[in-house]
């Protein structure tokens, strides 16, 4: 593999795009392309950190699903988080950070709470990831809820047998 | 409150040595102001022979700190990512080296797909891929003349220090 060096004796981290065609389209597909990636794979030395972007409820074709149903919006942006971060093999019990934006504070956050609880709970996350709720007006109209999320796990890689 | 000396028990440890970054060429010190605002440009952070860079929000300033393009969108959101770009090199670093970004704008509804448009045209140029991970977000920012402010993070290998 060729080594891109940058000005300043610097050289790219190891990183690439996550994706997850089968479960959510990529932004940048499209009419309209938002040049963003669904998350972004950064392998340190000994620790992989993934950054998942603002994530919602749409599906493979990029079509925004439960257009004014908070609770189907909430459950299909868990799904489709849970998806990326399967593709990089990894589990919600990974996930350390998360910002929850909603559109509607008031209105929706008990529901909010009450899926993430009973969806954190199946799955047993203790740790729970920190967090903040706030909220923002998304960039779609009929979004109601988005949420972003930081993971790390250990990898074998560079880790020079010191155990 | 603490006190000098409980101040100097918190710092037994070592620090990670973090450093603010600047380019005053594009843009001025955000503590420079008649009403000070105390945070830096970005800061950054060399770590198991990486570097992390924290830029701050950024938006569409000058190099004295005040508001240019007002009223006019795209022109806001080229200064802004002209001047991410600026604070990248000075640690030698580019856009390539992006790994999230955090956009806000004050109206979606108006000016997303220009935005889009913008962003796309500039990575396009500058030859980003993978593209960083991203959310977009509406808030209220800091100068009612200010239409877009980006924070981003950046991630690269030091190869003198590895």
């Amino acid at each position: 593999m060729s080594v891109n060096i940058e000005p300043g004796g610097n050289a790219p981290v190891n990183k690439r795009a996550m994706t997850h065609p089968q479960l959510l389209s990529e932004a940048y597909d499209g009419a309209k392309p938002c040049s963003y990636s669904r998350g972004m794979r950064i392998d340190l030395p000994g620790v992989t950190v993934l950054l998942i972007s603002g994530t919602y409820s749409c599906d493979e074709n990029g079509n925004i699903l439960y257009p004014g149903d908070f609770r189907g919006q909430m459950r299909r942006t868990l799904d489709n988080i849970t998806g990326l971060l399967a593709s990089e093999g990894c589990t919600w019990h990974d996930v350390v950070r998360t910002s929850c934006y909603l559109r509607d504070m008031d209105r929706d956050y008990e529901a909010f709470n009450e899926i993430r609880t009973a969806f954190f709970n199946e799955l047993k996350l203790d740790p729970l990831p920190a967090s903040t709720g706030v909220q923002a007006a998304l960039f779609r109209p009929e979004l109601l809820i988005v949420i972003e999320a930081i993971v790390m796990f250990r990898n074998q890689e560079n880790t020079g047998g010191k155990e | 409150m603490l006190d000098a000396k409980d101040l100097a028990a918190l710092s037994a440890h070592l620090p990670i040595g973090a450093r603010a970054i600047t380019h005053l060429g594009v843009l001025n010190e955000a503590y420079h102001y008649a009403k000070p605002s105390s945070f830096s440009r970005g800061l950054r952070i060399d770590l198991c022979g990486h570097a992390i860079v924290f830029i701050s929000g950024t938006a569409s300033i000058d190099e004295h700190g005040v508001s240019i393009h007002l009223g006019d969108f795209r022109q806001q959101a080229r200064r802004t990512l002209v001047n991410i770009s600026a604070l990248l090199e000075s640690e030698g670093a580019s856009w390539r080296d992006v790994v999230k970004t955090t956009c806000y704008l004050r109206d979606m509804t108006r000016d997303y797909d220009v935005f889009n448009e913008e962003r796309t045209a500039a990575f396009k140029e500058w030859g980003v891929d993978p593209l960083p991970a991203s959310t977009d977000l509406q808030i209220t920012l800091c100068r009612p003349d200010l239409l877009i402010e980006i924070e981003a993070i950046a991630v690269f290998k030091q190869l003198s220090a590895s």
